[in-house]
């Protein structure tokens, strides 16, 4: 997968306070509508998402392909991932993996 | 607050929200309504403006009002400018009988603009010396002295009168000062004439053996006016300015915001260019550079101007000059101090007196003068030029080598007067800034080459709202 160079560095040097990772991560356990979204990063990424930000990053993630919003007849309409957006997710979860055990080998021996 | 946090909603796209809107609503009557919710909703619509396909003229429309209303608002923290203006009159003196011809007088007027604006320095800062040593408050010279580029002259001709006039005027945010301050300048001005007049004669007596020719006096035509109202600046300037700017910076601000990566990264490297340019030009030692051009004026008698009088040419006799009057320049006849000032001054910068237009009709001494310091330079350069002059005088005076070529030059071409013509101000000649724009503009293309290597191709789809 091309990632774009603004991307690729965001995903390297600030994976825990990117937007659209972090809301990826909360679809990971469920769909969701904007406000459970934000509610949900609060609890598990401590990071209060602002409405704008929020949907600046659902509107590019849709754009992507790696979520889909679920029809409903709410106003609050959910959101899922598609099987892109797992695809997606499991890659950056595994580079954030390799980078954290890389981490921890040289802590170990620091 | 959760109003205008609506409000700003509204400033998404319209497909944006057309796609987005209610269910951004809902999340927006959820969410917390403060400060930083208000901040993040606006600047999201103004991240999604710039993703749509008409976003430049959006947000150029956008900038362009805000530099419209940043300049207005600034405009009114730049002070308003009154002008005052006087129209001095140049008349023959009252026993002057010649048969003043339209030309004589106009060149007589010519020779007195170019007197004041070439004395105004030093006429006024030696009022302020003056004023000083008598203990008298000298802060309306001072002030003059500060705004002496504010001072303009201009000839014109009065309707039914004889003789030429000038319309001098000065600006200053205070009505009362502007007005004071040019009826100052102006008796001093005339002051100076007078002076200036009786010296003349004594001379052209001493070195000719006859009456001077000229001896044009300052009639004040009309005073120095209060005015009424500013001549500036128009306020509408200030907006039209700002709303170009804008329209300008909105290019720039949308690739920036497009191309965040590439634009931070060429931003970071025309810094590190500035940066680099900048410390590398303070290697470069500072040097100033000032001139005055120095005229040969054509004579003001009209017996000698009607061409029977076999003509040296004029080239001829002013290198001569410069051979034997103003290369070998000793200073003589100037205040002891300011002469050995000048003298020292000299010996460290770099002098340079040569002729230009020597085969036009109109040639002129220019004296350069470089110098580290701005305002040595600046005296330097005057100073050369009063003494070259102060020189001339002298020679005429007494039994020098340069009096031969002088009265031989009289004697042909009418006594001929040297009188500074220019003085421009210094010049820095060490090209920091533009060593600083080269080393920005070099940073900018080597981010750009860089972003050719480094770019993987990019992901698309992020418009698919924009085209719903």
């Amino acid at each position: 997968m091309h990632l774009d160079y603004t991307y690729r560095y965001t995903v390297k040097c600030n994976i825990v306070t990117d937007p659209q990772f972090l809301i990826l991560a909360s679809l990971a356990g469920g769909e969701k509508h904007g406000y459970a979204m934000m509610e949900d990063i609060g609890q598990f990424g401590g990071v209060r998402l602002g409405a704008g930000t929020l949907y600046g990053a659902i509107t590019r993630l849709e754009g992507k392909g790696w979520i889909r919003r679920v029809e409903s007849e709410e106003r609050r309409k959910p959101y899922r991932l598609t099987a892109d957006g797992v695809r997606h997710l499991e890659e950056e979860v595994a580079e954030l993996d390799r980078l954290a055990k890389a981490t921890l080998r040289r802590l170990r021996h620091a | 607050m959760r109003r205008w946090i609506r409000l700003a909603a509204r400033l998404y796209p319209r497909a944006w929200r057309a796609r987005y809107g209610e269910e951004f609503e809902a999340l927006v009557e959820d969410a917390a309504a403060d400060w930083r919710q208000l901040w993040d909703v606006t600047l999201g619509a103004f991240a999604m403006q710039l993703t749509n396909g008409i976003t430049y003229l959006r947000v150029a429309g956008g900038l362009a009002l805000a530099g419209s209303v940043l300049a207005l608002a600034a405009s009114y923290r730049v002070p308003q400018r009154y002008v005052s203006s006087a129209v001095v009159r140049i008349v023959p003196a009252a026993n002057d009988n010649r048969p003043l011809s339209k030309d004589v007088l106009r060149s007589a007027a010519a020779d007195r603009i170019r007197m004041l604006r070439a004395c105004g320095h030093g006429l006024i800062q030696d009022t302020v010396r003056k004023e000083r040593s008598h203990g008298n408050d000298a802060d309306l010279f001072e002030d003059i002295e500060a705004h002496r580029d504010d001072v303009r002259i201009d000839p014109v001709e009065l309707p039914g009168q004889n003789g030429l006039a000038v319309r001098v005027s000065f600006a200053d945010a205070d009505k009362e000062k502007a007005r004071t301050g040019l009826a100052n300048l102006v008796t001093e001005a005339q002051r100076f004439n007078e002076n200036t007049n009786q010296s003349n004669l004594a001379f052209w007596k001493d070195v000719w053996h006859e009456p001077a020719p000229f001896s044009e006096r300052l009639e004040v035509a009309d005073p120095a006016s209060l005015p009424a109202a500013p001549s500036g600046p128009g306020r509408w300037m200030f907006p039209a300015v700002g709303a170009a700017a804008g329209l300008v910076l909105g290019v720039p601000a949308v690739l920036f915001w497009r191309h965040r990566g590439a634009g931070l990264r060429v931003a970071a490297l025309a810094l590190a260019g500035f940066a680099v340019a900048a410390g590398l030009s303070l290697l470069v030692p500072e040097r100033y550079t000032a001139k005055v051009a120095m005229r040969i004026t054509a004579p003001n008698d009209p017996a000698h101007l009607s061409g029977e009088v076999a003509i040296t040419p004029l080239s001829q006799w002013v290198e001569r000059l410069r051979q034997e009057v103003v290369v070998p320049l000793h200073f003589v006849d100037m205040d002891r101090e300011k002469a050995a000032r000048l003298e020292r001054v000299t010996r460290e910068g770099r002098l340079g007196i040569r002729m230009q237009g020597a085969e036009s009709a109109t040639p002129f001494l220019e004296v350069t003068f470089s110098h580290p310091d701005r305002s040595t330079a600046r005296f330097g350069a005057a100073g050369v030029a009063i003494a070259v002059i102060t020189q001339y005088w002298s020679d005429l005076r007494t039994d020098t080598p340069g009096t031969g070529v002088l009265r031989e030059a009289r004697a042909h071409r009418a006594g001929e007067v040297i009188a500074v013509e220019d003085v421009s101000p210094p010049t820095a000649t060490h090209y920091r800034w533009e060593a600083r724009a080269a080393g920005a503009l070099l940073g900018m293309l080597l981010s750009i080459v860089w972003k050719r290597r480094k770019t993987a191709p990019q992901t698309g789809g992020d418009l698919v709202w924009a085209a719903q």
